[in-house]
């Protein structure tokens, strides 16, 4: 069975002569929790964005699902469709309701103009939007605007959104990084105890070092415009990450 | 610090600069002096401004029907082409903004032609409207129509183009195709805006659709032409009385919907 995300020779500049990495190669099994570390501006945003390519990689090969992650419009929608994102910052549309910011995320499975908003959404949207919600415990808010949401709510409605996909993977980059610690703890905690009940892949970026050894198998560290370390969590300690960073 | 090491208070104007000034201000000077606007003119010209409003009062009530009926209809002319001119400018504006323009081909045609909108006034084009279709409201609202796309296309695609990118992305992310992330994610953010300059619209139009009638482009204006050209003065102090009560009707109704709305 190919690896759920097969990576080679990945390089990355925005700018000539100023590369963020080069000849990164990762396979990421499936159903595998992958934490992905390093430094302020090591390069793991733009590793992370260049998978459904919201970054255009300079050059190497993406394959997802054992397919290629391609420029064409279509096929890259499709890929992007099985692909869950979850950002820093939630990236809701404020002004909608969280039920309607979930039903969103259908519209990668071909539901176009009926995932638009829930009052658009035929019945059976409707109600698997109400249940993601339920999973990330907010079925009682789905009507509340997601402006008026606390920030660990709003990264919880974020996931149900991602949810909402049906993804085989999903990328979070520092899902909990702008929560207070106790919020980002219990982000994390829901997040990962999803990721591993639906056996989703996934990739994460952290700084929190605990929540990378606790929640994930595997832990892959880059600085240097390359990859610095690639182990299973169980054989770390925290210690030995932290010298990572000096 | 020693005072050398100080920053200068006020920056030595360049000797460009300077010119640039100079040249400003004699601009201005003989923008008065060719327009011959003074003192003296204005005051001889107040018995006359005085004997005009003592034939303008009192108003006549003698053709209150027709009046009103024909500010009903720049009223209803006014609503026409606000509508035509919003529905005409949402898909103009989305072809104007940048980040949601298929092409920027597309992106400096529609400009360039909302600008043109924008740019001649709309007396010109209810005059060019009325030798398209010829007399009557229809070519009124067909100016008013161009005149709001000239207006609100220009600032739907400002309200696009300044809606939050998170969003945007994280539809894009997910699979949505370009109509997708247009409306589920930039009109909803831009929808206070684009409400507002709907309404400004509206009020914009109610104003412009009062004149047009002066080329014969339909509503009052005609009928004030008509009495101006008669010296009814009496008669034409009640068709401005009624204008001015539209016009502050439709801004005062907007106010309150914007007040709900937003
Ligand atoms: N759009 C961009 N244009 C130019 N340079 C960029 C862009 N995005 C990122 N960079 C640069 O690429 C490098 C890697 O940035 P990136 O955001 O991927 O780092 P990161 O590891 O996610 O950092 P952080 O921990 O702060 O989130 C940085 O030097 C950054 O300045
Ligand atoms: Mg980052």
């Amino acid at each position: 069975m190919p690896a759920a995300i097969s990576i080679r020779k990945l390089a990355k500049s925005f700018a000539p002569g100023k590369q963020v990495f080069s000849g990164i190669d990762i396979d990421v099994a499936r159903g595998s929790l992958v934490a992905l570390i390093g430094a302020n501006g090591a390069g793991k945003s733009t590793l992370l964005r260049c998978i459904p390519r919201l970054i255009e990689p300079s050059s190497g090969d993406i394959d997802v699902l054992g397919q290629s992650v391609t420029t064409s419009a279509r096929g890259l929608r499709q890929i992007r469709s099985r692909i869950g994102f979850v950002f820093q910052k939630h990236n809701l549309v404020g002004r909608l309701s969280a039920l309607t910011n979930v039903v969103h995320g259908a519209q990668g499975r071909g539901y176009g103009a009926a995932a638009w908003s829930q009052s658009l959404a035929p019945r059976a949207i409707r109600s698997q939007a109400l249940e993601c919600l339920d999973r990330v415990g907010l079925l009682a808010i789905a009507g509340q605007r997601a402006d008026s949401l606390s920030g660990g709510q709003s990264q919880r409605v974020a996931i149900a959104r991602a949810l909402m996909q049906q993804p085989d993977i999903v990328l979070a980059d520092e899902p909990a990084a702008s929560l207070d610690p106790q919020a980002g703890d219990e982000v994390m905690q829901l997040f990962a105890s999803l990721m591993r009940k639906e056996k989703k892949t996934v990739v994460f970026t952290s700084h929190n070092l605990t929540h990378a050894l606790q929640f994930a198998d595997r832990v892959i560290a880059i600085g240097a415009g390359r990859i610095l370390l690639d182990a299973p969590a169980d054989r770390l300690k925290e210690a030995e990450l932290r010298g990572l960073y000096v | 610090m020693s005072d050398n090491a100080m920053p200068a208070r006020l920056e030595r104007p360049r000797i460009l600069t300077f010119v640039l000034l100079i040249a400003a201000a004699a601009f201005v000077l003989s923008s008065f002096a060719n327009s011959g606007v003074s003192l003296e003119k204005l005051i001889r010209g107040l018995p006359a401004l005085g004997r005009l409003g003592s034939q303008m009062f009192p108003p006549s009530t003698e053709r209150l029907e027709a009046v009103f009926w024909s500010l009903l209809q720049t009223f209803q002319m006014a609503v026409a082409g606000t509508i035509l001119g919003l529905a005409l400018s949402l898909p103009l504006a989305i072809l104007a903004a940048p980040i949601l323009s298929p092409h920027p081909f597309f992106v400096w045609i529609v400009r360039g032609l909302v600008a043109l909108f924008r740019t001649v006034p709309d007396l010109v084009w209810a005059i060019v409207f009325v030798i398209a279709v010829g007399l009557g409201p229809a070519a009124g609202v067909l100016a008013l129509m161009v005149d709001t796309t000239g207006f609100a296309a220009r600032f739907f695609a400002e309200a696009m183009e300044e809606t939050d990118k998170g969003p945007r992305e994280a539809l894009s992310a997910l699979g949505a195709s370009r109509s997708g992330v247009i409306f589920s994610s930039v009109i909803p953010q831009a929808l206070p805006s684009m409400i507002n300059t709907s309404l400004f619209s509206l009020e914009k139009a109610t104003r412009g659709s009062v004149v047009l009638g002066l080329v014969g482009a339909g509503g009052i204006g005609i009928e004030l032409k008509v009495s101006l050209e008669l010296f009814e003065y009496d008669q034409a102090a009640t068709i401005i009385i009624s204008i001015f009560l539209l016009v502050l009707a439709v801004e005062r109704a907007s106010t309150w919907v914007r007040s709900r709305v937003l």
